[in-house]
């Protein structure tokens, strides 16, 4: 398993974007931690790192000219691969990095000793390195050192991450959505990326609180939430933005692929058996709205606006269903 | 503040005003921290520099757990 979840590439890139900590100004307690990390270990750099799909970048760096570099040409690209800290104690002796223009100019890396950054579901999404511009055999304790302060990174990191999640039923909480929503849409903006967006409201569902209590509502709404996890990609985002409303943001989905998605999201709820306890089930349905990026969308709220149009006919229309109702209509409104 | 009071293997209280998750990462965060001092300690580094170091890891951790407490108090309830 642990193997696995090293090879998973889309699985690790989207740990890295749920931290929502890229292309963020220098904050304190990452600075605080590579300042450790230099006077302690006696390095002239430190870096906390993240390894993005195409590129290298600092959350916090001391040392080093620039806030990223290049993924090809990084060492952190290669300590991610691996469970144990990556030392190399002579980059020029070293096949994977004696040509990288971080060994052979500014800022002339020699040694290096990077600990993987862990999430709390175990992907290694970066890494807390000392870097020395001599080369430099990192003892034993300075490695360990360096794992203590890594793992105190990651449990920052793992709260970044409770903070952004709701408590019942841990999907993000509307305002983590809403970052994630904003990215996407930027993204479309920069590149013309597609994204989709769909929003999801549990039918009748003060019926559920009213006939059988709000332990029993709670355990319909965390149990939806769990159902959509297991069935969304790695890549997208869920989020819980109201009392019984859900949203999913999917990235790099035209209008086809999201109909099929909240097809499929629909199903996968109306086929289960809510366990209630005391022995009691029940069935649940959902409504949906799905709305695409296009021309006519001009902001995140708009974006929203229009899912959540559609969900409203969803309703009206007799709920259990997705609106719009065909891939043609969908495209047509993009 | 019990980790500069250098005793790493002391066992580290429940803390039951915490939600479950906060509990557990609390708990992550005091062991991680212990062992630091411990690696610290092994390798020479002088105890002024060790306790001056545990209290900003400390008020780091504090601040992003203060957000994490207020986040889940604000999340929504089932009411």
């Amino acid at each position: 398993m642990t193997d696995l979840m090293l090879r998973d590439e889309e699985g690790r890139l989207a740990a890295v974007n749920r931290l929502d900590v890229l292309d963020v100004l220098p904050e304190e307690p990452f600075e605080n931690i590579v300042n450790l990390v230099r006077t302690i270990l006696g390095v002239p750099m430190a870096t906390v790192t993240l390894v993005d799909r195409d590129r290298q970048w600092f959350m916090a760096h001391r040392g080093l000219p620039s806030q990223q570099t290049p993924r090809a040409i990084s060492f952190c690209t290669h300590t991610i691969q691996q469970r144990e800290p990556l030392i190399v104690p002579d980059a020029r002796l070293d096949p994977r990095f004696a040509d990288s223009p971080l060994v052979t100019g500014a800022p002339n890396i020699r040694s290096y000793a990077g600990v993987p950054l862990r999430t709390p579901d175990g992907y290694n999404v970066g890494a807390l390195c000392a870097i020395d511009t001599q080369p430099r055999t990192f003892s034993a304790s300075e490695v360990a050192i360096l794992v203590n302060l890594a793992n105190i990174v990651s449990d920052e990191l793992e709260l970044r991450l409770i903070a952004k999640r709701d408590h019942l039923t841990s999907a993000l909480t509307r305002r983590g959505f809403m970052e994630q929503a904003e990215k996407e849409f930027a993204n479309y903006n920069r590149h013309g990326r597609p994204g989709s967006l769909i929003m999801l409201d549990v039918d009748h569902f003060k019926a559920v609180n009213d006939n059988h209590g709000h332990a029993a509502g709670d355990q319909v709404l965390r149990e939806i939430a769990e159902l959509c996890s297991t069935v969304m990609r790695p890549s997208d985002s869920f989020g819980r933005i109201g009392g019984e409303e859900f949203a999913l943001l999917l990235p790099e989905v035209g209008p086809a692929e999201a109909f099929a998605a909240a097809e499929r999201f629909r199903a996968t709820i109306e086929g289960h058996t809510f366990d209630i306890g005391d022995g009691l089930s029940l069935r649940a349905t959902v409504s949906l709205g799905v709305a695409t990026l296009g021309p006519s969308v001009t902001s995140v709220d708009a974006w929203l606006a229009n899912a959540d149009a559609w969900l409203y006919r969803a309703k009206r229309s007799g709920r259990n269903r997705c609106c719009p109702t065909s891939v043609e209509e969908l495209a047509d409104v993009g | 503040m019990m980790l500069v009071d250098m005793n790493p293997d002391a066992p580290v209280p429940d803390k039951p005003g915490l939600p479950p998750e906060l509990q557990a990462s609390v708990r992550r965060h005091q062991e991680h921290l212990g062992a630091l001092v411990s690696s610290l300690r092994a390798a020479g580094v002088d105890e002024g520099v060790i306790a001056a170091s545990v209290k900003q890891l400390l008020i780091s951790y504090g601040m992003e757990l203060t957000g994490a407490i207020r986040s889940l108090v604000l999340g929504y309830k089932n009411d």
